[in-house]
């Protein structure tokens, strides 16, 4: 048996938000440690990487391993209905294939989502020493991503002399944005050395979603290799994204 | 395949009629006795597609010692004709037996018996160049159009070009002149990746059966072909698919037809069969020439951009996406501007469906029955495939990724 409860449903609302962005279907593995999620887009060019510890939540009971598949737009519609202050639990009997979300507030409310037989994809994530390491607003890097989808699809990414300067062109003009620690946007960066990289701005755009769940969003990539952007949750537990690389014209 | 497969199919490709095929199965009859007709077309109470009556037939009959399997595509006016028809044609075949059935007489007298109900009852090659089972086929065809159809020759008024030719290879034989050429699928799947892969654009006064027949007798301007690249079709080169060869007409005729790695004899291509019966050189033709389009199927298009087969997951995804924004896949492929599309599917994909447009994307040929490749590097534009996103597996498993995003 799995129960999980999380003092604010809003939470996982949002973590459902942050893996939908990217997947349809996937399977969340929970064990005695907590629960976590790897899944990878449809056209293999993004990957989401969800854990959250046993420590994150009220009250958690699990003793072996359980997948849970589900159908995130399925769920998702679900989680709309949490209410403020509303707190959440989360249920799975041993050979039931339903997952019990329980709404308790004013009100307890109870749903039933069907689960899937989804198999368990063995995924591991991409193995990179990464060059540069940027740790910044999450809003700042939000700025920069809707200032490039104004003029391209693709944004280039470029860390070197202790700033992050993200740039986009295309038929529609070009866009500059620096970012550095004078302006206080800038919060640390580690550099390797210098990094470049293009990536698609309509999957930035889709991973920005959880920066709903993190005030700080940690970007990692080296030159023409994927990308790592970190959102850390404030009670434990992260969601992790990792993006190919597009190739620059030569 | 239903009726209602194949309207949706047809309204997602753009295409106003379609043919039924089959019309001489008795089953298939029957399923389409339900449809309403409006001057000789027929539809159901919830689409605007329209069907017109045909079938394919394969004829066998001797002709200089040979035995001569010729398929031909008949258009009828009604079911009603199809079923007096389909009385005759029971004399010379067991009808029951396939779609497409095989019938014991010559293509002079599959004319008479159909023509005899009228001129508008039309009587088409199909696919005249493939190696089997065409008029002007390798295997099993003949060299002039009189050889089949004898004195039945002037109710013959179009030819289907196949998708291994397009019309400027058909112009070179000038012999051909006089008729109308057509150009259609054969799908044998409601899918938009096969359906219309090839069609017609047919001006007429109103959408009649009739009005489409007598501009196909007429032919000229009232008839404009939608063609894929003959590359594409399945027999577009001379070669042999156990030993992947594959080759041009003038290597394949020094070889003379055998295949330089197991000794036997080749699938003679379209091109080279072409080359053989051609009277004028390449480039040549009649002064009046039919307009033409040439367009690949946009599920190709999606696969190449995507790098995947055209009927994954992601690929449909894709196209179906697309679709919702747009009213067909027609209408992608020919007349949504580049800002539009860049919109709709982002800028390296509507690069692709531009340069399709454009007929810039270059096809490694198709060869005994292997249909042709759009080949991704060569001399072609590269932006589109350069800035595609690169599969993330690629470092997962380690694999090593150069800078045209090809796994090694």
């Amino acid at each position: 048996m799995f129960k999980a409860v999380l003092a604010d449903s809003r939470i996982w609302r949002n973590i459902i938000e942050s893996i939908s962005t990217l997947v349809e279907e996937g399977v969340f593995i929970a064990d005695p440690t907590g629960i976590r999620l790897r899944a990878m887009d449809p056209s293999r060019v993004a990957m989401v990487d969800m854990e959250l510890p046993k420590t994150s939540f009220e009250s958690y009971e699990c003793a072996e391993e359980m997948p849970i598949g589900v159908n995130f737009d399925d769920m998702k519609n679900i989680m709309k209905r949490a209410g403020v202050n509303e707190k959440l639990e989360l249920e799975k009997l041993e050979k039931e294939a339903r997952l019990k979300i329980r709404f308790r507030g004013k009100t307890s409310r109870t749903f039933s989502l069907p689960l899937l037989d989804l198999g368990k994809e063995e995924l591991s994530v991409p193995r990179i020493s990464f060059l540069a390491t940027v740790k910044l607003p999450a809003a700042t890097l939000m700025d920069a991503i809707k200032d490039a989808e104004v003029v391209s699809d693709f944004v280039k990414i470029t860390a070197e002399d202790e700033k992050l300067k993200v740039t986009a062109s295309g038929d529609r003009g070009e866009v500059e944005v620096e970012i550095t620690k004078d302006s206080g946007e800038l919060l640390s960066i580690e550099l390797k050395e210098n990094a470049h990289a293009l990536y698609s701005l309509t999957y930035l755009s889709k991973m920005m979603v959880a920066s709903d769940l993190s005030d700080i969003a940690i970007l990692m990539f080296s030159t023409d290799m994927p990308l790592r952007l970190d959102f850390n949750l404030p009670n434990g537990g992260r969601i992790v994204y990792y993006l190919a690389p597009r190739m620059e014209a030569e | 395949m239903t009726v209602r497969n194949l309207e949706m199919g047809a309204s997602v490709k753009g295409i106003n009629v379609l043919g039924t095929g089959d019309f001489t199965h008795p089953k298939w009859r029957e399923e389409l006795k339900n449809l309403r007709e409006e001057g000789g077309l027929y539809s159901t109470n919830n689409s605007n597609t329209r069907f017109i009556v045909t079938g394919e037939v394969c004829t066998n009959f001797e002709y200089k010692g040979k035995t001569r399997r010729i398929h031909h595509l008949i258009l009828l006016p009604s079911l009603e004709v199809a079923e007096q028809v389909c009385e005759r044609l029971a004399r010379y075949g067991d009808l029951e037996a396939d779609g497409r059935p095989n019938l014991s007489m010559t293509g002079a007298e599959l004319v008479d018996e159909v023509v005899e109900f009228g001129e508008e009852c039309l009587v088409i090659p199909a696919h005249i160049w493939t190696p089997w089972f065409s008029l002007f086929g390798d295997r099993g065809g003949i060299d002039r159009i009189e050889e089949c159809y004898e004195d039945q020759t002037p109710h013959v008024y179009a030819l289907e070009t196949g998708l291994s030719s397009d019309p400027p290879m058909n112009w070179r034989v000038s012999a051909l002149d006089s008729f109308t050429l057509v150009s259609n699928s054969d799908s044998h799947s409601p899918s938009p990746w096969r359906l219309g892969r090839e069609a017609n654009i047919i001006e007429v006064r109103e959408l009649s059966y009739s009005d489409l027949v007598k501009a196909i007798m007429e032919g000229g301007e009232k008839v404009t072909t939608i063609e894929v690249d003959p590359a594409y079709g399945k027999y577009h080169w001379t070669g042999h698919r156990n030993c992947n060869v594959s080759l041009p007409p003038d290597e394949a005729i020094k070889l003379k037809g055998i295949c330089p790695v197991c000794g036997k004899k080749m699938t003679k291509g379209v091109a080279e069969r072409v080359e053989e019966l051609a009277d004028r050189p390449e480039g040549e033709g009649p002064k009046k020439r039919q307009r033409f389009l040439k367009i690949l199927p946009l599920s190709d298009i999606i696969a190449t951009y995507l790098g995947k087969d055209p009927f994954s997951a992601d690929v449909q995804k894709m196209y179906w996406d697309l679709l919702k924004k747009f009213s067909n896949e027609l209408q992608v492929l020919l007349e949504v501007p580049m800002d539009e599309l860049e919109k709709a599917c982002g800028r390296d994909l509507a690069k692709l469906i531009i340069m399709n447009r454009e007929n810039r994307i270059r096809i490694i040929p198709g060869y005994d029955g292997v249909y042709g490749k759009i080949e991704i590097d060569g001399n072609m534009e590269r932006v589109s495939f350069l800035r595609r996103p690169k599969n993330l597996e690629d470092y997962i498993n380690d694999r090593k990724v150069d800078a045209n995003g090809q796994g090694s």
